[in-house]
């Protein structure tokens, strides 16, 4: 198994965002999907998870409705918004900005400072 | 139907999930989990208390929703609420005296506040009113500035500072409707530009034209809204319709606002265009006397507008006589300057004493909650070792205390109306802007505020001195809080010291007014007064016949010993410039001194019972004679003639005028109204001189009837013989004993006013004290105790308490007296013969205040006496 990665704050309701993104979703299946995603080396911190799912929620930016899942158990399901879908591609631009950013920085050699 | 939808979405979209909602979806999102765990291998059991060790309980989970969506704060402020009112609710003697203080507090402040908001700071109904300005000269024969046409137009031409300056007649003037059944109303005389300058637009019609203005255009006027409103049902087609005004046609013009009023503040019924020839009265030839209003420029205030008008002024000052010159002043000052001119300083007043109310009434409030925090310390240490951090606790406290203020908020607000009508009805007509005084929104919000600030105050001020919350707030002895009490009752007892010396202070004086000699018998004396229409009394030979036949009539009514008509009554007069008054064949007295001057028939000295100093009075053969008489009083005789007889003296009042011969010297009455120095005065015959009754206002006489009869017989007896003359007169009969009462009802009024805030101040201060004395005496039980086993007697423990409280007594009053004697100058223009440092009223304030104060401090001390050691002992 490859090594755990702590997740930077506010950077698990991006990761909601994107799971949502692929297709609907209910809470537990978002936290499989990401784990999923990242190979299993993101734990999420169970009790801030549906904290995030809940803001986000209150911003539009996802919907929950009623539905069935797979073994017919009633489950809420999330969408991405259209608001969502801007504000998940906004993050993403910017996440990869600064990553690059901050890479570019740390892959500098002492003799090109 | 779409509208409703829209509704509904646009809540589902704000609204919480709800409860059930939240939970069911965190349980399935559980038993999913849970379900991968048994897959995994675990027992059921163990897989059911991993999932909700990792993903958390399903009833915790709504407050956790809560909290992400940002309505956390509002839960436990409901939390508070709640937990506040149970608080309150077990301690429903505390929560009534709590909320009755200040509601006490609140109430007063918000009636003194709907009163006074009128005169200092509401706008007043003119727009951007803040600009307007009224502009004249100044002269002590005047509290009003007034202005002459011919320097009016003069300056309106050459001016920098206003964009518009207008006038409107100095006097308004009765006038009768006469077109169906007649009725007195009051006519004003206003310029063409008068509205306009005001910013005021009619509510129908339209202003007066340039047209409307010349000499001999044909009448127009305008209705108040009062007088459309009673006479003519609020019509609007009275517009171009014609009426008659003292037996002459004018067409209604328009209708004013129904909050129009003068910039004067005189009360009107009718505007008129002031129809002058301005180019004679430009050359002075045509005198006009006049009240002067201006809109500033913007960007200038009132000040810079007198600094650039004095140029002008000196030019205008230049046609004065030259030893007038020094005592007229050029006046520039706001409209509400002018209108409140009388009232401002009682109004500061009222505010300041009402502010120190308040305080008093919060100050009682905070010890209270002081108090019951001192008792409820076992509860905070409890939820502080529950978790609750300072911040919790103040919170709590904070609501608790706004809870107490909102509901004596309301509580405070229906007193508020109780005592609004009760002042309302105690006011006097000189304070008419009192009638304006009215509970509305801007008044309540201010109440909203000041019960905030309240609330604040009583919920912090308890945790202030509490260091810090925790297990050692339960075993700590809370040494710092009784002192924070002790510096209330000490600012309690201050305020109610200074509050008590302005209302001894107004007392002294309202008993001075009450008891002054006014130098008249005013005993058995009834005044009539009559008002003459100017159109049936055209002539003076009219008004001569029916005077005279009047006082015949009221001569032969029995028990009737002396009838006088007189053109005004003590303690009132007419103010004249003096320095036109000359001894014949000497040049003028030069004087900034008024002169009173009073027109009467022969019987006014005796009707009055006035006594004659010197000579003799008027008699009736000088009615008969045509020489000119005149009697003067002994302020008049010492001024004109310090070293020489006055009598047989020839007096020449006017500069072109008769000159007339000094028969009497009559003792001093006052002239000047109820509190002013009597003036120096002189009284000429009303007799068989008819230019004598045309040049006094004799439209309007008041007979002075003296008769052994009480008000309630003669009354009938006088009207019906008033009736039998001229049944058209409405007359005014009243006892004059009565009318100099209401002349007093002002300056009683403000007594009252304060009288009331200073009781309320001096029972909040002795329930304060009395509650700090209590507080001590059972903190110190156990003390007690020892003490009285020890040996000491009874004496010796009432005499500890007492001693305390004494202190707070001493030091509160002693601080209250100096605050007293520090703000009384405040008072002095409403004091009449007493100096706001009259040593006998502080005096009274200091014996009062201690008699009181000992009271309030001598039942807990008794109570501390009869403690029995054995209990004291045992005490907790």
């Amino acid at each position: 198994m490859t090594k755990p990665v702590e997740l930077p704050q506010g950077t698990l309701e991006m990761l909601i965002l994107k799971a949502v993104s692929l297709g609907p979703l209910h809470g537990y299946g978002i936290l499989l999907r990401i784990q999923q995603i990242s190979g299993e080396r993101l734990e999420i911190l169970q009790g801030s998870f549906y904290t995030a799912i809940y803001r986000l929620e209150r911003r539009g930016w996802i919907k929950g409705e009623w539905g069935e899942s797979e073994n017919n158990r009633r489950a809420r399901f999330y969408s991405l918004t259209a608001a969502g879908t801007r504000q998940l591609k906004a993050e993403t631009a910017k996440w990869t900005d600064m990553a690059a950013v901050v890479a570019g920085i740390l892959d500098k050699k002492a003799d090109e400072i | 139907m779409s509208l409703l939808a829209a509704i509904r979405k646009l809540w589902q979209s704000i609204a919480p999930r709800s409860h059930s909602d939240v939970e069911e979806e965190f349980r399935s999102t559980l038993d999913a989990y849970q379900e991968d765990l048994i897959r995994q291998g675990l027992a059921e059991e163990e897989a059911r208390r991993k999932a909700r060790i990792d993903l958390g309980q399903p009833a915790a989970q709504y407050e956790t929703y809560r909290d992400a969506i940002g309505l956390r704060l509002f839960d436990e402020l409901g939390g508070d609420i709640r937990y506040g009112l149970r608080a309150l609710r077990r301690n429903p003697g505390f929560a009534a005296v709590a909320v009755l203080t200040l509601a006490l507090g609140i109430g007063v402040t918000t009636a003194i506040l709907s009163i006074i908001d009128p005169v200092l700071f509401r706008p007043l109904p003119y727009a951007n009113s803040h600009r307007l300005v009224s502009v004249g000269f100044r002269h002590a024969v005047e509290p009003f500035e007034f202005m002459f046409g011919n320097f009016y137009y003069d300056w309106s031409d050459h001016q920098t500072v206003f964009t518009e300056m207008t006038a409107q007649s100095a006097v308004p003037r009765p006038c009768d409707l006469t077109d169906r059944d007649p009725m007195r109303l009051t006519c004003s005389y206003v310029h063409q530009n008068f509205l306009p300058t005001l910013g005021i637009r009619p509510v129908v019609g339209s202003n007066f034209t340039t047209d409307d203005v010349l000499p001999d255009a044909p009448l127009t006027v305008m209705l108040s809204y009062e007088l459309w409103k009673s006479r003519y049902n609020e019509q609007p087609s009275i517009v171009n319709q014609v009426i008659e005004i003292d037996g002459g046609k004018a067409q209604v013009k328009a209708v004013l606002p129904q909050d129009f009023e003068m910039p004067s503040a005189q009360p009107t019924d009718l505007l008129l265009p002031k129809q002058v020839d301005v180019s004679a009265v430009r050359a002075g030839s045509v005198p006009e006397n006049m009240r002067v209003f201006a809109r500033l420029k913007s960007g200038i205030t009132a000040t810079q507008a007198d600094a650039s008008l004095q140029p002008l002024f000196e030019q205008s000052l230049r046609s004065a006589p030259p030893q007038m010159r020094s005592d007229i002043h050029l006046v520039v000052r706001s409209l509400r300057d002018r209108q409140m001119h009388d009232v401002l300083p009682v109004a500061w007043i009222m505010l300041g004493a009402v502010v120190v109310v308040l305080l008093v009434c919060c100050a009682n409030a905070g010890s209270l909650f002081l108090a019951r925090t001192a008792a409820r310390e076992q509860e905070f240490a409890i939820r502080a070792a529950l978790g609750a951090g300072k911040r919790r606790i103040l919170r709590q406290t904070l609501t608790e205390g706004l809870l107490v203020s909102l509901v004596s908020a309301v509580v405070g607000c229906i007193l508020a109306e109780a005592l609004l009508r009760t002042f309302i009805a105690l006011a006097p007509d000189g304070l008419s802007f009192l009638r304006k005084a009215t509970l509305d929104l801007r008044i309540l919000v201010a109440t909203l505020v000041v019960a905030v600030a309240c609330g604040i105050a009583c919920g912090l001020l308890p945790v202030l001195g509490l260091r810090s919350v925790g297990i050692a707030a339960r075993s700590a002895q809370p040494s710092n809080r009784p002192k924070l009490r002790r510096i209330l009752v000490v600012a309690q007892i201050a305020s109610s010291a200074v509050l008590l010396s302005g209302a001894v202070l107004l007392l002294r004086s309202l008993n001075n007014i009450d008891r002054q000699d006014l130098g008249v018998n005013s005993n058995h004396v009834l005044t009539v007064s009559a008002s003459l229409s100017p159109r049936r009394y055209n002539t003076t030979e009219k008004r001569i016949d029916f005077f005279r036949r009047a006082i015949a009539a009221l001569r032969g009514i029995p028990g009737v010993t002396s009838v006088a008509m007189t053109d005004s009554l003590p303690p009132n007069g007419t103010r004249y410039w003096y320095s036109s008054m000359a001894i014949a064949g000497k040049p003028p007295l030069s004087s900034e001194d008024i002169v009173s001057a009073r027109a009467v028939t022969t019987d006014y000295f005796n009707a009055l019972g006035i006594r004659i100093v010197r000579g003799r009075g008027f008699s009736d053969v000088d009615a008969k004679s045509t020489e000119h008489l005149m009697v003067i009083n002994q302020k008049l005789a010492a001024l004109m003639f310090p070293d020489q007889d006055p009598l047989g003296q020839q007096i020449r009042p006017e500069k072109d005028g008769p000159s007339y011969r000094v028969i009497g010297i009559a003792a001093d009455v006052r002239n000047d109204g109820l509190t002013q120095q009597t003036l120096p005065e002189y009284d000429t015959l009303l007799g068989a001189i008819p230019d004598e009754w045309t040049d006094r206002n004799t439209y309007a006489g008041t007979l002075v009837i003296r008769s052994a009869l009480s008000t309630k017989t003669a009354a009938p007896w006088i009207r019906q013989r008033v009736e039998e003359i001229d049944p058209l007169i409405p007359i005014e009969l009243h006892s004059m004993q009565a009318e100099i009462s209401t002349l007093a009802n002002r300056p009683r009024f403000e007594t009252a006013l304060l009288g009331f805030f200073a009781a309320t101040g001096l029972l909040m201060a002795s329930i304060g004290l009395y509650g700090a004395t209590a507080y001590t005496a059972t903190r110190r039980t156990h003390e007690i105790g020892i003490r009285t086993a020890l040996g000491a007697t009874r004496i010796d423990v009432m005499r500890l308490i007492m001693l305390e409280g004494l202190r707070l007594v001493f030091l509160g009053g002693g601080i209250g007296l100096v605050a007293a004697l520090s703000t009384a100058h405040v008072l002095r223009s409403l004091l009449f013969e007493v100096g706001p440092y009259d040593p006998m009223s502080f005096v009274c304030v200091a014996v009062l205040l201690a008699f009181i104060a000992i009271a309030a401090i001598f039942v807990p001390a008794m109570r501390a006496m009869r403690v029995d050691p054995m209990v004291a002992l045992r005490y907790e």
